[in-house]
């Protein structure tokens, strides 16, 4: 169930970026020959590059996941890292700024950004690029020019992933894509929750006897209130079908949800974003239906290569998709599930079979 | 309200008939509010008075409710915690850790309590002994607390997989949530300790005339460790039962609760300036904010309209009580 595109765009630029990495193992010829640009770029040797990793925050599973994806590109190539960091969290914006501009004065060969707000640090992004620094950001967009390449999931894609994979879930419980769904935000007006949102709602427009009854915020809680906002549509709709949730914190909360109220996993069905090892326990046991997966350990990894080619001046592509693929209960053990969950213990990349 | 009384804090135990008066009537005033929203609801949102739905508010209840109880004991003294939202989060990865390393249920959650009382009343301590601000060693608290949640955590989720420990969460006794069973134990044993119990009275005598209660012979060291160790412990049970609830360890459980506690005391009549607030209007509090929250998400309101109504009624009920409280004056 992997998005065609994306695992054409991986598989693509996995090839350069194990290339790169299967030369510096052993010296060959092809990393002189980007070690050589890069010192006409940079006026530095390879191993002399030096890079921020700044992600939106320390404090996730999903970013330290993002973080071990940049440090074993880094430790595979001999780079000196100055950084990996973040701020205290994901809604600390001047913190963020505060370490972006601290980069800068560290005057970086490249920066690897995951930008918290979309607005809020465009100056100060700009700033680096102008400063020569190469600038690749990963996961969240900016709303300026100024960078190099940005790696990223479809998030509209995983939405209608999430929607295909809920009604057909649907379907094999019931008989029919067919009854009433809801949705549940985490934080409305977060650009990539958004994307998710209305990606679901365009997806789940291709199963016409589906009508979508439901949507709740649960305000950018992370622990109590998804539960109660959930519990409360299910009280709301006691014939629900099927809940989408948008992020890890309202999945999860729709797990427990679920199990309070005594929903019967065999008539209702939940989809949502990201993992956690208690949710890929209720996958492989089937009170939760599917998950959709991103890849941070590639964009991590990723975007230190970008870098590096950005750095030895070479143009690099500026869109990357990094892809979604959604993990169900019958594929729950199947490599590239397998790969995904646990990219710090078995890196496969994200291509192959499903 | 300090301020206003003179004598020695004795004179606490037989307040005026007018003062008595009034705070039955804020009590009053708060309970038929519930009273009214529960029977709006009940005509309006489909499914409020299901069995399901009054099994979910009283789950949801509960850790707050717990954490509002503790606030009340520390906000009766004069003082605040701040701590409580991050004792919360790092009590609650702790049990997860434990479990996860194969400690036995009982011993894990017995040594995370004790945990969190020895933490509590280090900051009664620092209040006391070393004349700190409330306000200021549990902010410090709630930060230092938090920062070692994440590290421990190491910033992310702790499963365990126990299901005796995650199965008391989401089990019912008698028909009700085993989680609010707890709140129900700890509220009428915390109502007793307050309210019934020499003890008790003391915790008022010093949120009333702190010099006073000094010199009334009151162990004022002692009360502030007590207040500050029962706030903590507290906070260290909801922590354990939120892991419970949720089946993990969550770094950012708790992430501002301090001020959802907080609020329910002030909504049951707790005063900031101490010496006022009782374990039933906290109750009340935490009720009120629980079905304000649920009725209207079951109207499908945006959430966001619960909490501007909980932020307005806050503030309608102190108004009335500084209103009360001029009229005392005067009087």
């Amino acid at each position: 169930m992997t998005d065609r595109n994306a695992t054409f765009n991986r598989a693509g630029f996995i090839g350069l970026g194990s290339a790169l990495a299967g030369t510096a193992a052993a010296g060959g010829s092809l990393l002189s020959t980007v070690a050589a640009a890069a010192a006409a770029g940079s006026g530095k040797s390879l191993t002399d590059l030096k890079f921020l990793f700044i992600v939106k925050t320390v404090n996730s599973d999903y970013w330290q996941t993002c973080i071990a994806g940049g440090k074993a590109a880094q430790a595979q190539l001999g780079l000196k890292a100055l950084q990996f960091t973040g701020a205290n969290s994901e809604a600390n914006i001047q913190g963020q700024i505060a370490l972006v501009e601290d980069a800068l004065a560290k005057k970086p060969d490249f920066l690897v950004l995951a930008p918290t707000s979309a607005n809020a640090l465009d100056a100060t992004i700009d700033k680096v690029y102008k400063a020569g620094i190469k600038t690749i950001l990963i996961d969240s967009g900016a709303n300026t020019e100024s960078f190099d390449a940005f790696l990223a999931t479809d998030n509209h894609a995983g939405g209608v992933l999430a929607a295909k994979t809920l009604a057909e879930a649907i379907k094999k419980k019931t008989g029919a894509a067919a009854g009433q769904v809801a949705y549940i935000t985490f934080l409305s007006g977060v650009g990539s929750l958004t994307l998710r949102d209305q990606g679901f709602l365009d997806g789940i427009k291709a199963y016409p006897q589906i009508t979508v009854v439901g949507h709740q915020d649960a305000g950018g809680d992370q622990s109590q209130k998804p539960i109660s906002v959930v519990a409360d549509l299910l009280t709301r709709f006691p014939k629900l079908a099927g809940v989408f949730a948008d992020n890890l914190y309202t999945l999860e909360g729709a797990a427990t949800a679920f199990r309070e109220n005594h929903a019967d996993p065999k008539k209702i069905s939940l989809v949502g974003f990201d993992p956690s090892t208690k949710l890929v326990a209720d996958l492989k046991a089937g009170s939760v239906d599917g998950i959709i997966l991103q890849d941070p350990y590639q964009m991590g990894f990723g975007g230190v290569m970008y870098g590096i080619v950005a750095a030895a001046g070479i143009n690099v592509p500026k869109f990357l998709n990094t892809g979604v693929t959604a993990a169900t209960p019958e594929n729950a053990d199947s490599a590239l599930t397998q790969a995904l969950l646990n990219p710090m213990q078995l890196r496969h990349f994200g291509f192959g079979t499903a | 309200m300090s301020q206003l009384v003179t004598g020695a804090p004795a004179e606490r135990r037989a307040p005026g008939r007018f003062q008595l008066g009034w705070d039955v009537a804020l009590r009053l005033g708060l309970l038929s509010i519930v009273i009214i929203l529960a029977i709006v609801f009940t005509l309006t949102a489909p499914g409020f008075l299901s069995a399901q739905n009054l099994e979910n508010n009283e789950r949801q209840m509960a850790v707050i409710g717990i954490l509002a109880i503790g606030e009340t004991f520390v906000i009766i003294t004069a003082g605040i915690d701040l701590s409580v939202g991050s004792m919360l989060g790092f009590s609650g990865i702790l049990a997860a850790l434990a479990l996860g390393h194969g400690m036995p249920i009982p011993l894990a959650i017995v040594g995370v309590l004790v945990i969190a009382t020895l933490l509590g009343l280090f900051s009664g301590v620092l209040i006391d002994t070393a004349s700190l601000p409330p306000f200021i060693v549990t902010l410090g608290m709630l930060g230092i607390l938090r920062g070692f949640t994440q590290i421990f955590g190491n910033g992310q989720q702790i499963a365990f997989g126990n299901s005796p420990f995650t199965d008391f969460a989401a089990n019912n006794f008698l028909g009700i949530p085993q989680l609010f069973w707890v709140l129900v134990v700890i509220a009428l044993v915390a109502a007793y300790l307050l309210h019934c119990t020499r003890r008790g009275r003391h915790v008022f005598a010093i949120g009333s005339n702190l010099e006073g209660a000094r010199r009334a012979g009151i162990n004022v060291r002692a009360m502030t460790f007590l207040v500050y160790g029962v706030s903590a412990l507290l906070a260290g049970i909801a922590g354990v039962l939120l892991t419970a609830r949720q089946a993990q360890g969550d770094p950012n459980a708790g992430t501002g609760y301090e001020l959802d506690a907080i609020a329910a005391a002030v909504l049951g009549g707790a005063s900031l300036f101490g010496a006022r607030g009782s374990i039933l209007g906290t109750f009340l509090g935490v009720l009120l904010v629980q079905i304000l929250t649920n009725g209207l998400n079951l109207l499908n309101f945006d959430p966001q309209v619960a909490r501007i109504a909980e932020g307005a009624l806050l503030i309608l009920f102190v108004y009335i009580d500084h209103w009360r409280k001029r009229r005392l004056a005067t009087a």
